[in-house]
C-alpha cells in the first residue's frame, strides 16, 4: 500500500504541474503572449475596426419575465463606417431598421409605412443599438460617449462589458455583455432591470 | 421791440418750447399695440372673439418656417431648434413631427385610457377579442416595438393607448421627411411652439421671436452651409411685425415730411429767423396736444403720435397766413390783429369739425381728435399772441404766383363754375350708383401687415394643420362639465356631417376631454375583475405568456373602473396647452371653442341645425363679424360726421352771421370734399372709416382757405391772402403725400385723401371766392 501523499505535498506538485503548463503555453506562444498582457478596449476597438463595412447574420433571443419561451428573432445586420447599421429581422416577420446617426427609421410587414425616429429619444432601444453598431464598427468613442466600458480576457476570447452612463435616460439600469474573440464580437447579451434579457448571437456569414 | 430783443425772446421761448416737449414726450406713455386701432366690438360674440384672437391662449402660437437648404439640413436643424426651444423658458411647446406625445401626455392617456375617445366597447373584454390582441401582442414582441415599448405592450394588450393617440391626431396630417414636419413640396421644415407669454405682449413676443431667428442664424454643426431662412408666423408676430412697421413709418414719415415742409419755408422765406419763428407754433401745437392727450387718456399711441403730428402740420397754415399778411407791412402785431377774426372763426370751425374723432369708438381715433383740437388751439393762441413778438417787422414771403388767372380766373370762371358742378354731380351719381365699390368693409384691408406675411400665415396654418381662425362654433355655460356635455352634442351632430363628406375636419375640446357623465357610462361598460380574469384566461390558451403577464392590465382595468373622471385640471404638457385653447373660463363663464382644420364650412346649415340650437351653441364666422365691425363704425362715424359737420356750421353761422356768407364760404367746401370722396371711388378705392375722417380733414383745411379768401380776397390784403393760401395749400399736400407713402393703411388712405382733398381744395376756393376782377 503506498503511503498517503501529504495534503501539503499534492499542493506542491499541482502548482509545479500549473507552472509547468503554463510555462509551455507561454513558450509555445511566445508572440501573442505579450499582445495578450496588453490587451485593452484600445486594442479591442483597433482590431474591431479593421472591417469598415460587412454584414453578420444573427440571432436574437428575447428572454422575457411574462413569457414561457423566448422570443426568436433572426435575420442580418449590415454595418459601414462610420456610423451605418441596417438590422434586417427576417422571422417571424419581416421588419427593416435603418440606423444612421441619431435617425432611426423603421419599416415593418404590414405595417403603417416607414416610421422616423430618434435613437436617442427612445432609451430601450439606443443602448442595444449603439453596443451593437459600436462594436461591430470599433467606434471607440461613441462606446465610451454612451457607456462606461471594461474589457477583460485575452485577444483570443476577450468579454467587454458596458454599463450606460446616466444621463443615458431610463436605459441607465442595464448592463450589456459582449462576448467575442479578436475582431470578432460573437455575443451580445444585454440585461434589463426587470430581469429580462435580450441575447444577440452573431452567426457565420 | 429791436431786433436784438427779439432774438432773445425768440432763444427764450425756443427753450421753453424745447424743455416743455422734452418733459411731455419723456413722460408720454408710448403705446404700440394695434388693438388699440381696432374697432371695440359691441356685439358680445364678437367682443369674446376678438379678445380669444388678441390675448387668447391661441395667441401664443407661433409657426416656424425653416428653408435654404437640402432636406436632410433642414431636418436636422429642426431637431436642434425644437431642442432649443424645449430647453428655454420662453416657450411653453415645441413640436416638428416627432413623437407626438410626451411623457405626460401618454401616462394620462393610459391613466385614463378606458373613459377617454374613441368609444370602449364592451366586445373588446370578451375571450375572442382579447385573443386576438394577444396574438397580435405575440407578432409584435418580435419587432424593435417589442423591446421600445413592451411594458406599454403588456399593460395595453387590447391596443387602447394607440387608438387614443390614432383619434387624437386624427386631420393632422402633416407632411414628413426624415422624421420631421415638411411642406408638402419637401422644400420647407415646420415647427409649432407655443410661448409662455400671450401673443400681445409684444416685448416677451419680440424677445422670443428674436432668439428664434438668433437660433436659426447659428451655423448647424457638420453643415458647412449658410445660414438657413427662417419664417415666423403667428399673433405674436403679427404684433410685432406691426409694431416695427409703426415705428420704422414713425421715424421715416415724420423726418421726411419735416424736411419737405423746412425745404418749403426756406424757398420762401429765406430768413433763418422767420423760418424758426413760424416752427414755435407748429411745436407748441403738436406739444400741447400731446399734453392733452397724455392727461386725458393717460397714454398715448405710437400711430397717434405719427399721425397726430402729421396733422398739426396744417397748424403751420396760421403763421404761415400771419407772415404773407405781414409781409412788406411794417408792423406784424397789427397784421395779427387784422387777421385774427378769421384765424380765431377757422381754427374754432376745424377743432368743431374734429370732434367727431374724440366721440369715436376706435381709442386711437379718439386720441387723434384730442390732439387735433387741443394742437391747433394752441398753435392759433401762439400765432396771435406769442409770434408776432417774435418775427421780425416786414417779414419777406416769395411766393410764386401761381397762374390763376389761366385756370380759373377772369370770364371763363361763371362758366368753369357751371361745368365743375355738373361733373362733380354726374360723378357723385356714377360712384353712388356705378359699378365701383363705395365702402371697404373688409377689415383685413386696414391691417397694417403686408399681403405677404398674410399669406405667409395661411400657407403654414394649412401646411400644419393649424385650425384656421375664421370659423369657430362658441359654446358657453357654468361649468367645465357642462360645456363638455353640450361640446358631446354638437361633435355627434358634427361628426355624422364629417361622415357625409359635407364637412372637413374638426377639433371639439370634447374629443380630447369627454365629459365626466360620458367617461362614467364608459366605466359602466368595463367588465367585473373576476369576468375579465376568466376572459383573459380563456384567451391565454396555448400562449406562450404566463399567467400574471397581464396583472398591470387587470389592475389597471380594476382602477379604472372605480377611478375618479378625468378632469381638465389632471392634463398637464401639450395635451392641457391643446385642451385650454377650446376649453377654458373667462369671467366665471367657461367656454367650448370648437374649430375647424380646413374645408369649406357651411356655416347656414349649422346655424339651423338643432343639435347646435339645442346647446345654444353659436357659429361664428369671424371674418363675417370683423366685417359686420367695420361696416357698424362706418356708420356711426358718418352719424358723427353729420353732426361734426353741423357744429362747424353753426361755428361759422355765429361767426359770419349772414346766411349768404355762411352760404358762400361753405359751397366751395362741400364741393372739393364731395369731388375728393368720387375721385377715390372712381379711382378703384373704396372709402373706410379712415378715409371718411381724412375727408373732415379736408374740410376744415377748406374752410380755413374759404375763410381767408371770403374775408379777405377782395380787400388790400388781396395778394397777400392769395399768397398765404397757396403757400398753406403747398405745404398741406406735400406733408399728406408723403404720409399717403406709408405702408399703414390707416395713413396711407388719410395721407392720400388730404393730399388730393388739399389740391382740390386749392383749385375750387380760388375758383368760387376769388374775386372776379
Amino acid at each position: 500500500m503506498l503511503p498517503k501523499p501529504a495534503p501539503a505535498a499534492v499542493r506542491a506538485v499541482s502548482t509545479v504541474a500549473v507552472c509547468v503548463v503554463a510555462a509551455i503555453l507561454l513558450i509555445g506562444l511566445a508572440g501573442p503572449a505579450a499582445a495578450a498582457e496588453q490587451w485593452s478596449l484600445r486594442a479591442l476597438m483597433a482590431e474591431l475596426a479593421k472591417t469598415r463595412s460587412g454584414s453578420v447574420r444573427y440571432r436574437e433571443e428575447r428572454h422575457l419575465k411574462t413569457m414561457t419561451e423566448p422570443v426568436v428573432v433572426t435575420g442580418t445586420m449590415a454595418y459601414e463606417a462610420p456610423d451605418r447599421l441596417v438590422k434586417i429581422a427576417l422571422t417571424p416577420q419581416k421588419e427593416t431598421m435603418v440606423i444612421e446617426g441619431d435617425n432611426l427609421t423603421i419599416e415593418r410587414e404590414g405595417g403603417v409605412g416607414v416610421q422616423s425616429l430618434r435613437l436617442s429619444e427612445i432609451p430601450q432601444l439606443n443602448s442595444l443599438i449603439t453596443a451593437l453598431r459600436a462594436t461591430l464598427l470599433g467606434d471607440r468613442e461613441a462606446l465610451l460617449r454612451h457607456f462606461e466600458v471594461r474589457v477583460r480576457g485575452t485577444r483570443s476570447a476577450w468579454s467587454m462589458d458596458l454599463t450606460p452612463r446616466t444621463g443615458g435616460a431610463r436605459g441607465a439600469d442595464l448592463r450589456i455583455t459582449v462576448d467575442g474573440v479578436a475582431g470578432r464580437p460573437g455575443r451580445f447579451e444585454i440585461r434589463q432591470p426587470d430581469g429580462d434579457r435580450i441575447v444577440v448571437q452573431v452567426l457565420d456569414k | 421791440m429791436s431786433a436784438g430783443a427779439r432774438l432773445v425772446l425768440l432763444v427764450l421761448v425756443i427753450s421753453v418750447v424745447a424743455g416743455l416737449s422734452a418733459l411731455v414726450v419723456g413722460r408720454a406713455d408710448l403705446r404700440t399695440d394695434m388693438g388699440f386701432f381696432m374697432p371695440r366690438a359691441q356685439n358680445a360674440d364678437a367682443a369674446f372673439v376678438l379678445d380669444r384672437l388678441r390675448s387668447g391662449p391661441a395667441s401664443n402660437i407661433v409657426m416656424i418656417r425653416l428653408s435654404g437648404a437640402p432636406a436632410a439640413t433642414l431636418a436636422r436643424a429642426s431637431d436642434r431648434l425644437a431642442g432649443q426651444i424645449r430647453g428655454d423658458a420662453r416657450f411653453v411647446f415645441v413640436a416638428n413631427g416627432r413623437a407626438i406625445v410626451d411623457r405626460a401626455a401618454l401616462s394620462w392617456l393610459l391613466r385614463f385610457r378606458y373613459v377617454l375617445n374613441p368609444e370602449i366597447s364592451a366586445a373588446e373584454f370578451e375571450t375572442k377579442s382579447l385573443r386576438t390582441g394577444l396574438e397580435s401582442l405575440r407578432r409584435i414582441l418580435a419587432t424593435s416595438m417589442g423591446i421600445a415599448n413592451k411594458d406599454l405592450l403588456f399593460a395595453d394588450p387590447t391596443g387602447r393607448v394607440q387608438k387614443i393617440v390614432k383619434h387624437l391626431a386624427a386631420g393632422q396630417r402633416v407632411a414628413q421627411r426624415h422624421g420631421v414636419w415638411f411642406s408638402k413640396d419637401g422644400k420647407n421644415a415646420l415647427l409649432v411652439a407655443r410661448t409662455k407669454a400671450r401673443g400681445l405682449d409684444l416685448n416677451a413676443q419680440a424677445d422670443a421671436l428674436a432668439q428664434l431667428r438668433r437660433w436659426a442664424a447659428q451655423p448647424s454643426p457638420g453643415s458647412a452651409a449658410a445660414t438657413l431662412n427662417i419664417d415666423l408666423s403667428g399673433p405674436g408676430a403679427f404684433a410685432v411685425a406691426a409694431r416695427e412697421q409703426i415705428r420704422s413709418d414713425m421715424i421715416l414719415l415724420t423726418t421726411a415730411a419735416s424736411v419737405l415742409v423746412l425745404l418749403i419755408l426756406v424757398a420762401v422765406m429765406r430768413s433763418a429767423i422767420v423760418i424758426v419763428a413760424i416752427g414755435v407754433p407748429l411745436v407748441s401745437g403738436i406739444i400741447g396736444g400731446i399734453a392733452a392727450v397724455q392727461l386725458i387718456f393717460g397714454n398715448i399711441h405710437g400711430i397717434t403720435l405719427t399721425f397726430g403730428a402729421t396733422l398739426l402740420g396744417i397748424a403751420i397754415d396760421y403763421p404761415l397766413h400771419l407772415a404773407c399778411h405781414a409781409a412788406g407791412q411794417g408792423e406784424v402785431r397789427a397784421a395779427a390783429r387784422r387777421i385774427w377774426p378769421v384765424l380765431r372763426l377757422s381754427a374754432l370751425t376745424t377743432s368743431a369739425a374734429f370732434l367727431p374723432f374724440v366721440l369715436s369708438s376706435f381709442p386711437g381715433l379718439a386720441q387723434l381728435g384730442v390732439m387735433s383740437i387741443a394742437g391747433l388751439l394752441v398753435a392759433a393762441a401762439t400765432t396771435r399772441w406769442l409770434l408776432p413778438y417774435l418775427m421780425p417787422a416786414a417779414p419777406r414771403v416769395f411766393v410764386p404766383d401761381l397762374p390763376w388767372r389761366l385756370l380759373v380766373g377772369g370770364q371763363r370762371a361763371g362758366f368753369l363754375r357751371a361745368v365743375s358742378i355738373a361733373l362733380l354731380l354726374g360723378g357723385v351719381v356714377w360712384a353712388a350708383f356705378g359699378p365701383a365699390r363705395l365702402w371697404e368693409d373688409n377689415l383685413a384691408r386696414l391691417s397694417p401687415l403686408p399681403a405677404e406675411q398674410l399669406r405667409l400665415d395661411r400657407a403654414l396654418r394649412a401646411e400644419l394643420s393649424v385650425p384656421d381662425t375664421r370659423h369657430m362654433i362658441v359654446i358657453a355655460g357654468p361649468d367645465a362639465e357642462t360645456v363638455l356635455r353640450k361640446s358631446e352634442t354638437v361633435s355627434a351632430h358634427l361628426e355624422t356631417l364629417r361622415r357625409s363628406g359635407a364637412l372637413a375636419q374638426f377639433d371639439a375640446p370634447s374629443n380630447v376631454l369627454p365629459s365626466a357623465r360620458t367617461q362614467a357610462r364608459r366605466r359602466a361598460m368595463l367588465p367585473a375583475d373576476a369576468v375579465l380574469a376568466r376572459n383573459l384566461n380563456g384567451a391565454l390558451g396555448g400562449l406562450p405568456f404566463r399567467k400574471d403577464a397581464f396583472a398591470g392590465f387587470l389592475a389597471d382595468v380594476a382602477a379604472a373602473r372605480q377611478g375618479d373622471p378625468a378632469t381638465p385640471q389632471t392634463l398637464s404638457g401639450a395635451m392641457a396647452q391643446r385642451l385650454n385653447a377650446m376649453l377654458f373660463e373667462s369671467r366665471g363663464v367657461w367656454y367650448a371653442m370648437i374649430v375647424f382644420r380646413g374645408g369649406r364650412i357651411p356655416v347656414a346649415a349649422l346655424r339651423a341645425a338643432p343639435a347646435l340650437a339645442s346647446v345654444g351653441a353659436r357659429v361664428l364666422d369671424l371674418k363675417h363679424e370683423a366685417d359686420a365691425l367695420v361696416a357698424g363704425y362706418r356708420g356711426e362715424t358718418l352719424y358723427w360726421l353729420a353732426i361734426g359737420g353741423a357744429l362747424s356750421i353753426l361755428v361759422l353761422a355765429i361767426g359770419l352771421r349772414r346766411a349768404r356768407d355762411v352760404l358762400r364760404v361753405i359751397a366751395p367746401v362741400a364741393l372739393a370734399v364731395a369731388a375728393t370722396g368720387t375721385i377715390l371711388v372712381l379711382a378703384g378705392t373704396p372709402l373706410s372709416v379712415f378715409h371718411l375722417l381724412a375727408l373732415l380733414v379736408v374740410a376744415g383745411i377748406g374752410l380755413d382757405y374759404a375763410l381767408f379768401l371770403h374775408r379777405h380776397g377782395g380787400s388790400s390784403d388781396a395778394q397777400n391772402t392769395t399768397r398765404a393760401v397757396t403757400l398753406c395749400g403747398l405745404t398741406t399736400v406735400g406733408v399728406f403725400t408723403v404720409l399717403a407713402f406709408s405702408a399703414l393703411p390707416v395713413l396711407h388712405s388719410i395721407g392720400l385723401t388730404v393730399a388730393l382733398g388739399t389740391a382740390l381744395m386749392l383749385i375750387v376756393t380760388r375758383l368760387f371766392l376769388a374775386a372776379t376782377d
